[in-house]
């Protein structure tokens, strides 16, 4: 964005003081300092508008630039990967070539990098994995920087005891599941309606598991499909393959592994044909290399997908409970000016509601609050009744996901693969 | 095929501006033969040539079966009020039944010879419309019809 | 970081896996790149037309057809917009337009031929069909069409070309749709129901499926046993019931009276068993769903 010629310095100052929640003053002040080589107080600016719009990606990507300007390279980068998770993340933006860190020969990560095919390069960005000591894995723009472990997922109890059992200790104790003759391997399925942490589930898995995590999300798939599309999903496979134990996480699965029966063009059949083959392995080559894939569309993925040795195991990721709700509300509104919230009735309130709808419920009341205080120049917390509206003025969005899915598995014959929802579903009185 | 034949195939076959509406569906064409008669079941059948627009090569056939029951009505109505012994058959529940009967073999006829239409609905056409506003209507004038066709009879007895 | 061209395959591809919010970003992106490039319209077009605004769909078929007034994609496109509209003379216009400059093109004889089914033209069709398959025998809308034309002429050999279809590509969405059409028509219920069960799993928003299963359920399910020949023979069946229910009666009255008033009970209890059943066995369905 340019600055229009009738700001000056004096004038946008001027502006802030005047109204200082104006993000589009702040970001022209941010870029004029940076332009002007005042990176420190840019950073300051940037950082402000951060904290207005924590979702954004755009002041987060600013915020890495002006960090990486200082040479503070291991924040920039936590800053950047921070922005990735944003959903309004711009692969493309032009200020990301800048911090691509440049490969140096006696780093194996960029080694391994500088090996991957050139659009996958241009999104790779590493972050630590669950094991310091391990090699740290490519890792897309997808989750946060922080290490999440399974306390860190609010709610979700069983949900994590039957992943715990059947996903990672095998992966952890391998010996012990074949003495027991119990089926291991293959790859793991997370499905269910948007925003519910499937993300969040498959790194906390990774972190769980103790292994480094290559992610690949749907700007990467993007890029798979530029060029030679066969040899870039090879490509990743490869690299997890180098780097085991690795948990290899497919966001968006539908979208990379999408049903042949349904597609028209031969690219999506021959790239899904691909994948199958990484899958199986070759031989066996996927020792120590957990594949988990995640969808809301679970019904757009190949059937072949779903067959013994890939991803036979299906995990349905449920909307949280009414408790995890609960704690939701209590942890997101840490530190925010409050005032007495039962937050159990606004788990209560809060029926079907995702973990970003939460979100959304918070930042609507916030700028209910935010407003009232700005008219009325008396300062206050968030009440109960600010964020019993705004549940109100919400719709989960959940539902339209629930709707569907009860189609097949009332009327579709669902089978096996949908059975937890339809617990899910006659549990919630949906069915 | 020949350019010939290829040039035919090519003419347009839709006219700008005509609306296609769906058939009344076979369901309603067996309540309104059941409960109308021969008049209903022609007026609602002549509907469906309208639409298929082979209303022209059909009429005949509507007018053969017209023209039929009401001979069969005039004859019912004159040998019912002659006043001498009528036949077991001259009954007006056989009259009815009769009705039904030939009102249904009307729509098996007229259903065969517009089956392809029929099918095409079904697989890839729209839902049938509401038919109860035509079925009512085709009952109400196949009543007032047989009630006229009775009446002029029995008035050239009298 | 990708061309405009990439762009515009990937905005395609998205698409065609039905992410249409991301192929909107994408394509805003690829547009402000090229705005001159016709193909933006066009993706814009079938966006538009997915989201059931054919409205915009339309505007953008046609400034893309201004740009490259022969672009076959276009002219398809407008041509599958006036078709969702019904406007059928006008998009029967076009698509012969398209045929007259592509006279060897299967796909665009076949689309004539949907036109025409949709038109009830069922000769016509048939012609084009044959037309179709004789340019490209291995075209998948020509045979679909072919095996359409053949179910609705209640063609002999159209079963034999279903199965053949089932064997080279079972797995094909339009074949599978294609069986389930003529399990239907051949009253077939079970292997129907199963049939689109698999459709309803692949497909699950699809609300005209789920309103046929229930048909199905209702024509498989034990309390509809007594209907089955009603179901099989349809409203012959029902006249042809009436007939002999009234000969029967009409006979056994003659003879004797309580008879026939025990033949009229039963006959009217069936009639009332199969006006009553439908609605009640339906909600019990939807609400119950299609347990196996």
């Amino acid at each position: 964005m340019t600055q229009p010629p009738s700001h000056t310095r004096d004038s946008l100052e001027a502006q802030l003081l005047r109204d200082p929640f104006d993000p589009g003053i702040r970001r022209l002040y941010a870029e004029m300092l940076l332009r002007l080589g005042e990176v420190e107080a840019s950073l300051e600016q940037w950082r402000l508008l951060v904290r207005q719009s924590p979702e954004a990606a755009d002041p987060r990507i600013a915020v890495a630039l002006c960090l990486h300007r200082l040479g503070r390279e291991s924040e920039s980068a936590e800053q950047l990967t921070a922005a990735g998770s944003c959903s309004d993340f711009d692969a493309t933006d032009s200020r990301l070539e800048e911090l691509d860190p440049r490969p140096t020969p006696d780093n194996p990560h960029d080694r391994m990098e500088s090996a991957s095919p050139a659009p996958l390069r241009a999104n790779l960005r590493s972050i630590p994995g669950g094991r310091t000591d391990l090699p740290v894995a490519d890792v897309v723009s997808i989750g946060s920087t922080d290490v999440i472990r399974f306390s860190d997922v609010v709610g979700m109890e069983k949900l994590k005891k039957t992943i715990r059992l059947s996903v990672i200790q095998p992966f952890l104790q391998p010996g012990l599941f074949e003495r027991f003759k119990k089926k291991t391997g293959g790859g793991v399925l997370l499905y269910g309606p948007p925003g519910c942490g499937k993300t969040m589930m498959a790194r906390a898995i990774a972190t769980e598991c103790d292994a480094s995590f290559t992610a690949v999300g749907i700007s990467d798939i993007l890029n798979l499909w530029s060029g030679q599309s066969e040899q870039n999903l090879s490509a990743i496979f490869e690299m997890a393959r180098s780097q085991t134990p690795a948990v290899l996480f497919f966001d968006e699965l539908d979208a990379l592994a999408f049903s042949r029966s349904k597609a028209r063009s031969e690219h999506t059949r021959t790239l899904v044909n691909e994948f199958l083959n990484q899958l199986d392995g070759m031989s066996g080559r996927n020792h120590q290399v957990l594949v988990l894939g995640a969808t809301n569309m679970p019904w757009d993925v190949d059937d072949a997908m779903k067959r013994p040795g890939r991803f036979d195991r299906q995990v349905f990721v449920p909307p949280p409970d009414e408790a995890a709700r609960a704690e939701m509300f209590r942890q997101k509104l840490l530190g925010v000016p409050c005032e007495a919230l039962d937050f159990a009735e606004l788990g209560q309130l809060s029926r079907h509601f995702s973990g970003a709808d939460i979100d959304g419920v918070l930042e609507l009341a916030k700028e209910t609050v935010l407003t009232e205080i700005l008219e009325s120049d008396i300062e206050r917390g968030l009440s109960a009744a600010d964020l019993q509206e705004a549940i109100g003025e919400s719709a989960p969005s959940t539902l339209e996901w629930l709707k569907t899915v009860r189609n097949v598995v009332k009327f579709g014959g669902g089978g096996r693969a949908y059975r937890d929802v339809e617990k899910y579903l006659r549990r919630e009185k949906m069915f | 095929m020949t350019n010939d034949d290829l040039e035919q195939l090519l003419q347009p076959s839709l006219k700008e501006g005509q609306r296609l509406v769906p058939l009344y569906s076979i369901r309603a064409g067996f309540f309104t033969a059941f409960f109308g008669g021969v008049f209903a079941t022609l007026i609602l059948n002549g509907l469906n040539s309208w639409r298929l627009g082979r209303f022209g090569r059909d009429v005949w056939f509507y007018l053969g079966a017209g023209v039929l029951w009401t001979a069969v009505l005039l004859w019912f109505s004159n040998t019912l009020f002659q006043g001498s012994q009528a036949p077991w058959i001259v009954n007006p529940r056989v009259l009815r039944n009769a009705g039904r009967v030939l009102a249904l073999i009307i729509l098996g006829r007229t259903y065969l010879s517009q089956r392809d239409a029929y099918k095409v609905q079904d697989f890839v056409g729209d839902d049938p419309p509401n038919p109860w506003p035509a079925a009512l209507g085709a009952i109400a004038i196949s009543i007032g019809l047989t009630g006229l066709i009775v009446a002029l009879a029995t008035r050239s007895l009298g | 970081m990708s061309t405009t061209a990439e762009s515009f395959d990937s905005v395609a591809r998205l698409i065609e896996i039905g992410r249409l919010g991301d192929a909107k970003r994408l394509l805003g992106q690829a547009i402000a790149h090229e705005p001159e490039n016709p193909r933006g319209e066009l993706l814009a077009g079938h966006i538009a037309l997915l989201e059931g605004n054919t409205a915009a769909a339309e505007t953008y078929a046609s400034a893309a057809l201004a740009r490259d007034p022969h672009n076959l994609a276009t002219g398809e496109l407008l041509y599958e917009i006036l078709a969702q509209q019904k406007r059928w003379a006008e998009a029967e216009r076009i698509v012969i337009e398209l045929i007259r400059a592509h006279p060897t093109d299967a796909d665009l004889f076949a689309s004539y031929c949907h036109l025409m089914l949709c038109t009830l033209h069922v000769d016509k069709a048939s012609e084009l069909s044959k037309e179709a398959l004789r340019l490209d025998p291995q075209n998948d809308r020509a045979r679909l069409m072919g095996v359409l034309v053949g179910l609705v002429r209640g063609d002999a050999s159209t079963q034999y070309q279903v199965e053949k279809l089932v064997s080279e590509d079972p797995e094909s969405r339009w074949v599978v749709t294609l069986l389930f059409t003529s399990l239907v028509d051949q009253k077939r219920f079970e292997e129907a129901l199963r049939v689109g069960q698999q459709l309803l799993r692949a497909n699950p928003n699809n609300t005209a499926l789920t309103e046929a299963l229930v048909e199905l359920r209702m024509q498989t399910h034990w309390i509809a046993a007594p209907a089955r020949p009603l179901a099989r023979w349809g409203w012959f069946g029902a006249a042809a019931l009436w007939v002999l229910a009234l000969v029967t009666i009409r006979l056994a009255s003659a003879l004797q009276s309580t008879v026939a008033l025990w033949l009229a009970g039963a006959y009217l209890a069936y009639c009332l068993y199969t006006w009553i059943y439908p609605p009640l066995l339906r909600r019990w369905i939807r609400h119950r769903g299609i347990v196996p």
